[in-house]
């Protein structure tokens, strides 16, 4: 299946998702006023790639900040990874980088992992 | 008779320094031009980027959540339009005011749920955000209903507010939060 490639914008992140290799990044910030015309396609590369994934899938999330559309379409990502590393089919995990002085996005962080059953590894910078 | 809303604002600020005002339809062009405008702001003050990041989310959620919710009343000469006001005071210390239309039959609800937000602690605030986002949809326009929750939340300040009566129908909101 083909790679999904968004590029930044100023109120969206660049997306770099590859099948082959089963890396997916997440980069910038994410403020859009709605957020599922941004997050729609990428469900829909989820939901395909999950049919047949890499036998490993890390997504990376590198975003310096993110507003409450998206965190609810973010739910949404990682519900659906979720999904594929109950399938058996890829063993998922999600690395979240943070600022050293960021609770914030620290604590965004946790509580996505608080509520998605996937290993979430945090990575300060 | 009511005066409109910037300047009934602008007079309770008077120890404050105005930096941005706007006043009318709120649209998505609005959070560009403060985060312009404060960007250069910052830049001048030397403040710290995880205050500028606290500043910007808590300014985008802010104008987001007038974008979300702002009702335009069907009939004419009405006192107020939305708004967002942008100050500081001798401190540093950042407020965004923001105001628009409400209908009467949300003004219980969504005056209980401040109250509630204002008497819990941090970690109680964390809980209820999960919680909230767990069971989030969201809306047409994209919103989540955690706005007000996330502000809540990052600013760690009570959340000040006051319903204005316009008639029978509508009120006008407006919502005062701090940010340190």
């Amino acid at each position: 299946m083909n790679n999904l490639i968004i590029e930044e914008s100023i109120k969206t992140p660049s997306v770099s998702f590859a099948a082959t290799t089963g890396i997916l990044e997440l980069k910038g910030k994410s403020i859009p006023e709605n957020s599922l015309e941004f997050y729609r396609p990428v469900f829909e590369w989820i939901d395909n790639y999950g049919q047949s994934p890499n036998s490993s899938t890390e997504l990376k999330v590198r975003l310096e900040y993110f507003n409450t559309s998206s965190s609810k379409c973010l739910l949404d990502v990682f519900r659906r990874l979720e999904t594929i590393n109950l399938s058996g089919k890829s063993s998922v995990k999600v690395s979240w980088f943070y600022d050293v002085d960021d609770e914030d996005m620290m604590e965004a962080g946790e509580d996505y992992s608080a509520l998605v059953k996937i290993p979430f590894e945090m990575m300060k910078a | 008779m009511l005066s409109n809303f910037v300047n009934v604002h602008l007079s309770k600020m008077s120890a404050a320094k105005v930096l941005y005002t706007f006043q009318g339809v709120i649209d998505e062009s609005i959070t560009g031009k403060i985060s312009e405008l404060m960007d250069k702001h910052f830049e001048e003050m030397n403040i710290p980027t995880e205050r500028r990041k606290k500043f910007f989310l808590i300014m985008v959620e802010c104008v987001q959540n007038v974008f979300h919710h702002q009702l335009k009343p069907e009939h004419e000469g009405q006192p107020f339009e939305s708004g967002i006001i942008v100050s500081n005071d001798d401190n540093s210390n950042y407020r965004i005011v923001s105001g628009n239309y409400i209908v009467n039959d949300s003004i219980k609800a969504l005056g209980e749920k401040i109250e509630r937000m204002n008497a819990m602690t941090p970690e109680q605030l964390r809980t209820y955000y999960q919680e909230s986002l767990s069971v989030a949809e969201l809306s047409e326009k994209g919103g989540a209903g955690l706005g007000i929750l996330d502000m809540a939340r990052k600013s760690k300040m009570p959340l000040e507010y006051e319903f204005v009566p316009i008639d029978e129908h509508y009120s006008f909101f407006i919502l005062a939060i701090s940010i340190p």
